[in-house]
């Protein structure tokens, strides 16, 4: 049984997402995102700092006398479409706490606006401009929610195609895996999931894609060749429209000779690690995320 | 009737209520033109013999539009065969209750608003989704109305409540949907001969009632009603969202049947 904490979330979620009408706009759906964002909790203890990682907008998320020879390369979820380090903090300062590190939020550039391959291109730049400032590989992890979970993916596969040294680990929350959608929670599910919905994920991935290849592996990693990737973590709810989109990549993965751990969370909703501080199954997902980065970047 | 209109070839379609009279009529037509067609209904004996019927690889499904997951899995069922769904005709209907607004009971007023409206509703909101999630997205939806939700037709209140709620909700519709290239159209037929309507249609003062009030003179056939809804279906009307269309010889210029008539 979900505690009362997560059964508030999801009815002011359902009260107030409209992600089913199709006539909305990016500005709009990017304004819906901020407001719900804007009321979550910070932890004391966390500087922010915007910088620029090779020319694309970021934010640092430092904790108060944290070390400075590992990092986290974070990549906030929004659909490809909305979202930005200001909507995650909430996420990332926790990670940053917990790790002790300080976490690289990336503010990749977005669709309409930007097409693939534009995020993948912002997120493999800014990988290697921390490789550049002295940070060793196996101190480094690459994480991120929905669409960042999948650009995290894709980051390694880039990476990886470009000769570039892996980081120690990476992580994907509830990631968004397959442009086209087709996996089987995505109907199945799709009355029951407040957040991700069919006809807003669709539009989405159109934005996304735009004239390209939905199967392209930079933009669907579910697609990929994914021999050779370090150790990945992928956490997904139960009632989630993209479940098997982390069910179908943690087995293509496993196929392929990765170590690679699956997690479904009974209940638990599209992610829901976003509500730390707030809910306490949060709380134990985000702990789970930060040990399994710490036992492999060795913190 | 001449083929003017485009193939639709390729296309899948599904079809409430479609294994008796305009639902049926209709299935014809979009399957003779070349749609997969599916059908749904609630009584399986009837959905097989339509089905024979209708031929060209047609399918049914037994779902009551009521129930949500029923219909759910009729909308999966059309879409299966192409991987898509193009067009769906939300034709499930009746009227339930019939008498004057102070006698209705609240059984027979909400059954037929269940039916209608509430059909309408669970029929569009799964078939809308799946229209406008699919790449490219688009199709055509058309609702079913009445005369009778246009203006009073004496003693068919929930009926015709019911079916003003649905020219409603499909302007709704069509408005939400319509920049993910999913349209949304009603037609409004006047009185139709088909088995339903045998009673009426046969004669008496309900017959003459009608006809002293419809410009063309004459009650509509089945296929009249097909042919609106294979417009609205097809691609001929494809900058057409929002409207709802008379298919009734022009009864709605005048005024309502009074079904009084049936009990002088």
């Amino acid at each position: 049984m979900a505690s009362p904490e997560f059964g508030a979330i999801v009815q002011f979620l359902r009260d107030n997402l409209s992600l089913s009408d199709p006539s909305a706009t990016p500005e709009a759906l990017r304004e819906g995102m901020l407001g719900g964002t804007d009321m979550m909790p910070l932890p004391e203890g966390i500087e922010f700092e915007p910088t620029s990682a090779a020319g694309v907008p970021a934010l640092w998320v430092r904790p108060t006398d944290g070390r400075d020879d590992a990092a986290l390369l974070y990549l906030h979820g929004g659909g490809y479409v909305i979202g930005s380090p200001a909507t995650h903090r909430g996420i990332t300062s926790r990670l940053a706490l917990l790790l002790d590190c300080p976490v690289l939020s990336l503010d990749y550039r977005l669709a309409p606006e930007h097409p693939h391959p534009a995020a993948v291109e912002d997120s493999v730049a800014a990988y290697e401009w921390l490789l550049d400032r002295g940070i060793a590989p196996d101190r480094l992890a690459v994480a991120g929610d929905s669409a960042g979970g999948g650009l995290t993916f894709a980051t390694l596969l880039k990476l990886r195609d470009g000769g570039t040294a892996l980081p120690a680990c990476a992580v994907g929350i509830s990631p968004w895996t397959d442009m086209q959608g087709t996996g089987e929670s995505m109907q199945r599910l799709a009355d029951v999931d407040p957040m991700v919905t069919p006809v807003g994920l669709s539009r989405m991935a159109a934005w996304f894609i735009g004239e390209g290849d939905p199967r392209d592996p930079y933009a669907s990693p579910l697609y990929g060749d994914l021999q050779d990737l370090p150790p990945l973590l992928v956490h997904v709810g139960e009632v989630e429209t993209l479940l098997d989109d982390s069910v179908r990549f943690a087995d293509r993965a496993r196929a392929a000779g990765v170590d690679v751990t699956l997690e479904v969370f009974p209940e638990m909703i599209h992610v829901f690690h976003a509500f730390c501080g707030l809910v306490p199954e949060s709380d134990a997902a985000c702990d789970a995320v930060a040990a399994f980065m710490r036992k492999h970047m060795g913190l | 009737m001449a083929s003017l209109m485009s193939s639709l070839e390729g296309k899948s379609a599904l079809v409430t209520g479609g294994g008796s009279g305009i639902g049926l009529g209709t299935a014809k037509l979009l399957a003779r033109d070349g749609a997969t067609v599916t059908i749904c209904g609630r009584t399986e004996d009837k959905l097989a013999k339509a089905v024979a019927e209708i031929g060209a690889g047609a399918r049914y499904v037994v779902a009551d539009v009521t129930i949500e997951d029923e219909i759910t899995a009729a909308v999966a069922a059309a879409a299966e065969p192409t991987g898509r769904l193009d067009i769906v005709f939300a034709n499930a209907g009746g009227s339930l209750h019939m008498g004057p607004v102070l006698d209705a009971e609240l059984e027979a007023f909400r059954a037929t608003v269940d039916v209608n409206l509430t059909g309408t509703f669970l029929t569009i909101k799964q078939a809308g989704r799946r229209m406008a999630a699919q790449s490219p997205s688009g199709g055509a939806i058309v609702g079913m109305s009445s005369g009778a939700g246009h203006f009073p037709h004496r003693y068919l209140p929930a009926y015709g409540a019911a079916k003003a709620g649905i020219e409603m909700l499909c302007k709704y519709a069509a408005e939400e949907w319509g920049s993910a290239g999913v349209r949304v159209n009603v037609v409004q037929p006047g009185i139709i001969a088909d088995e339903l309507m045998a009673p009426i249609t046969g004669g008496g003062k309900l017959l003459d009632d009608y006809l002293a009030n419809i410009p063309l003179d004459r009650v509509g056939e089945v296929d009249d009603v097909a042919a609106a809804v294979r417009f609205l279906a097809g691609p001929e009307s494809s900058w057409i969202t929002g409207a709802c269309v008379p298919v009734d010889g022009g009864h709605h210029l005048r005024r309502g049947a009074n079904y009084g008539k049936l009990f002088e």
